[in-house]
């Protein structure tokens, strides 16, 4: 068996443009007692050549995870290939048998799953993980093996490599799991590399480096990569060619330049145009009014007691000193990776986690000092749209139960409470038949308007919108964005806007405040934050999305952004975590606020440098 | 398909224990008590469609009598445990502050006990009555369910929809009642219906040990146990009891899952 692979290797390494995967006209239903239910995937075809990048695009639900699974024989079950062939090398894998299949997973076709939390097994240790292939596909030694894994691991920039074997998942952060994955699978120098969103559950700026070393890596070892993305930007980054996919079906082939240039198909436009991009027309800030939620020296701190009465209390501080405003009929948006503290800001915003210290002045009134029924009552101009639409919808309640359960604290009859959920319904695009239906019975898109649903029902005046969008595909996501940008000039509700997402932020967003390790470092308008951004991680994390643009075809193009270097003015010092003092905001421009250093005779000469530069 | 075929026997199951409970209390051909000596461990006849007993009493009155007891015992000790364990393990695994570890070390306590002791222990202290027998098993499985309820609360709380609630302006007390406790249905119903055959045998136990329903009123659980006696010469005097509960059993068990299916929204395709 051993010898005859690497005789097909040899054979499809010999041929000039050698074609390492073949699919064609492949078929993918899904069966319930024998009879086809669905088609998920019709007359699929796709050629790989040797050590390139291929993407596949398309929304959840058009079939590319299907297909991507098909190549390893993974299919869920219920789910039948129908017809077509795969060909690795000229060998058809649909009529591989299981034993050869075995040798061929792992040993030439690796595969890099999406969520590094739960593809590590988590009752083994990492060097265990990583023997594991190396055991089946090689005969090296166990020392041999411990050595290769090392190695690996230095190679994937994991510190402490070697302590790193004898370790367990959950010690491991989701990028360095990710990084692991990535290591243990580029071990076997497979041929051919399937990675399916393989940092769609990562920070943007952990994408671009996990990404990097993917490609890294499959370059030295001449592996072929079949990206499997919904995210254009990275897929312009790396990918030479791709592939366009919806319901099943394949819409539009070619390199990515040609592609998202001058798309030829109505749906790749449209795919395309929904992406979140800054609103051409001048945007003019709202007209603001007088601030509505003015919060100081927020601080939020997990207190971890042991049960020892000797031992001190561990203290981890997630929101530490926060300050903002946000007015009447603003959007404001609070960028930050996970774990900056920004879900958390919003949740003690609301009262629904416990503050350490600080104010929160809604209309004047601190929540903190507030006694549980006024709290109650203020509740209703206070309110939340959830991130994910599955867990925050009771899956036992109609949804018109869900939209009207608001309307309970409001003295209104039962007639006028039934009409109101009615208009609430409409206006959040609904049908009004769905009132009947359960949350189960929707999709995510139309769920997450449930969600906004019952969220607007009071009429709030503040709506803290915590990652309202990032669960649902593009297309639904823009639909989204549009509705809650309608209901705010309907009913001018203040949004704080909590994202990761710097293309929605950009989209939607007046002012922009970026938070970091629960500190602000820099916040202000949107155009002086996208535009001239001063601290160096705001720009890093600039830096690490794409930008997007229309080109007059119709057609778009995907670049990095570019983000002005400019040098720090003589004097200044921006906040630097590493020293060990506490920032001070200073104000640059008029609104524009970054994090600096306490020391005071720097700051001061920053403060007039920068404002006189930049004005 | 299959499950409404799953549901339709467990229905009718059901109804056919309790209209036989029904009739059991009316109408029996022969007193289920009255002694027969001349007439001691007849197998199944046309006029003891049963057989008789050691005393000579017939089987089937006495099945048949003993039918609303047993029914009782089951329905109403689960009841009294899913009950005050619902709302118990709902608020320790919602809180999860002093109260529930002070709870949650109580019910381990009790857990460490055989059932069978503790509820010898409670029947002995109530006394052998007919409702002693019933608060003597709903306390003895008190904590099973407790333990279930709060470990699916726990990962209830944490659900979006609980901060929902209160974003909303609503208390704890409407939340776990509005939002938590109908989820905590599915699992309730299953403990409920593999309960309610613990509670029949357990019963019986009880009654071998003089400590269920006083003789000589007689519940299926305590004709089994009186019939090990005769397993040897008269089976039938273990067989139609055994029958009656697997019968109730298999009712009820079906029935539970009707039920979750019928109130469980996800199920309703």
């Amino acid at each position: 068996m051993k010898t005859e692979a690497e005789q097909t290797i040899a054979t499809g390494n010999g041929a000039s443009v050698a074609l390492l995967l073949e699919i064609s006209d492949l078929s993918i239903g899904f069966f319930r007692r024998d009879k086809e239910v669905q088609r998920v995937v019709e007359d699929f075809s796709l050629s790989l050549e040797a050590s390139e990048i291929f993407a596949v695009v398309g929304e959840s639900g058009s079939g590319k995870t299907m297909v991507a699974r098909s190549i390893l024989n993974l299919l869920p079950t219920g789910a039948r290939i129908c017809g077509g062939a795969i060909r690795l090398h000229g060998e058809n894998l649909l009529t591989a048998s299981p034993q050869r299949m075995r040798e061929i997973r792992g040993g030439q076709i690796g595969m890099v799953f999406q969520e590094p939390m739960v593809t590590l097994n988590p009752s083994l240790t990492i060097g265990e993980q990583m023997a594991e292939g190396l055991r089946l596909h090689t005969e090296m030694s166990d020392q041999e093996i411990k050595e290769q894994c090392v190695e690996m691991l230095r190679r994937v920039r994991v510190p402490n490599a070697e302590q790193c074997l004898s370790r367990y998942p959950h010690e491991f952060s989701g990028g360095m799991r990710q990084r692991i994955l990535i290591a243990s699978v580029m071990l076997l120098k497979p041929k051919l590399l399937v990675a399916d969103e393989p940092t769609t559950a990562l920070d943007v700026c952990l994408q671009a480096e996990i990404l990097d070393l993917m490609v890294e890596l499959s370059r030295e070892n001449q592996t072929s990569v079949l990206l499997i993305s919904h995210d254009l930007g990275i897929v312009e980054r790396y990918a030479r060619r791709v592939l366009v996919m919806q319901r099943g079906r394949v819409i539009e082939t070619g390199t990515i330049r040609q592609v998202l240039s001058s798309p030829q198909k109505l749906y790749t436009k449209t795919l395309f145009s929904f992406l979140p991009r800054r609103p051409s027309e001048n945007h003019q800030t709202v007209a603001v009014g007088e601030p509505l939620l003015v919060v100081r020296n927020l601080r939020v701190q997990y207190v971890k007691r042991f049960w020892q009465p000797w031992r001190k209390p561990s203290v981890h501080q997630v929101v530490r000193q926060v300050g903002l405003t946000v007015r009447t009929g603003e959007t404001v948006a609070v960028v930050g990776e996970s774990g900056s503290g920004k879900t958390t800001l919003g949740r003690a915003i609301l009262r629904l986690k416990e503050s350490a210290a600080g104010e929160i002045l809604f209309q004047g009134e601190n929540l903190l000092t507030l006694g549980s029924r006024r709290m109650r009552q203020l509740r209703r101009d206070l309110q939340i749209v959830f991130q994910d639409p599955a867990s925050s919808l009771d899956p036992r309640m109609r949804v018109g139960d869900i939209i009207g359960e608001g309307l309970r604290h409001l003295n209104l009859g039962e007639k006028e409470r039934r009409e109101r959920v009615v208009q609430t319904i409409e206006e959040v695009g609904l049908p009004p038949d769905d009132a009947r239906r359960f949350p189960h019975e929707l999709s995510g898109g139309q769920r997450q308007r449930v969600g906004i649903g019952r969220a607007i029902i009071t009429r709030p005046r503040l709506i803290v919108a915590d990652e309202p969008v990032s669960a649902l595909d593009v297309t639904v996501q823009a639909r989204i964005l549009t509705l809650l940008k309608d209901l705010q000039r309907n009913y001018g509700f203040s949004y704080l806007f909590i994202t990761h997402d710097l293309g929605v932020v950009e989209q939607i967003a007046d002012r922009v405040i970026v938070l970091y390790r629960g500190r602000i470092l820099e916040s202000g308008t949107r155009d002086s934050i996208f535009d001239q951004p001063q601290h160096p991680y705001t720009r890093r994390l600039l830096k690490a999305g794409a930008l997007i643009t229309g080109n007059d075809q119709g057609g778009f193009s995907v670049s990095a952004r570019v983000v002005a270097e400019t040098d720090a003015p003589p004097g200044t010092k921006f906040f630097d975590e590493a020293d060990g003092e506490e920032p001070v905001m200073v104000e640059i421009a008029p609104e524009h606020l970054v994090a600096c250093s306490s020391d005071a005779e720097r700051t001061e000469g920053m403060k007039r440098s920068v404002s006189g530069g930049v004005k | 398909m299959f499950n409404r075929f799953n549901q339709r026997v467990g229905i009718s199951l059901t109804v056919f224990i309790v209209l036989l409970a029904v009739i059991g209390s009316l109408y029996t051909p022969y007193d289920p008590v009255a002694q027969n000596l001349a007439e001691i461990l007849q197998p199944p006849s046309a006029s003891h469609w049963f057989g008789t007993d050691q005393y000579g009493r017939d089987v089937f009155s006495r099945a048949l009598s003993s039918a609303g007891d047993s029914l009782m015992i089951s329905v109403l000790s689960v009841a009294i445990a899913t009950g005050l364990g619902s709302v118990t393990g709902a608020v320790c695994g919602f809180f999860g502050n002093w109260v529930d570890r002070l709870v949650m070390m109580l019910m381990d306590a009790y857990m460490a006990f055989p059932s069978l002791l503790l509820a010898l222990a409670i029947t002995t202290m109530i006394g052998p009555r007919r409702y002693g027998v019933v608060i003597a098993l709903g306390l003895t499985y008190l904590p099973t369910v407790v333990r279930v309820v709060r470990s699916v609360v726990l990962s209830l709380r944490e659900k979006e929809f609980v901060e929902a609630s209160y974003a909303l302006g609503n208390t704890s007390a409407y939340t776990i009642f509005r939002h938590i406790l109908p989820n905590c249905i599915g699992p309730v119903l299953m403990i409920a219906s593999s309960l309610m055959a613990t509670a029949l045998l357990t019963e019986s136990a009880l009654s071998f040990l003089g400590l269920g329903i006083p003789p000589p009123a007689a519940t299926w659980g305590g004709m089994l146990a009186e019939s090990k006696l005769f397993v040897g010469t008269a089976i039938w005097l273990a067989v139609f009891p055994g029958l009656a509960i697997i019968i109730t059993l298999l009712g009820f068990n079906l029935l539970g899952d009707a039920l979750r299916d019928r109130f469980d929204p996800r199920m309703n395709l």
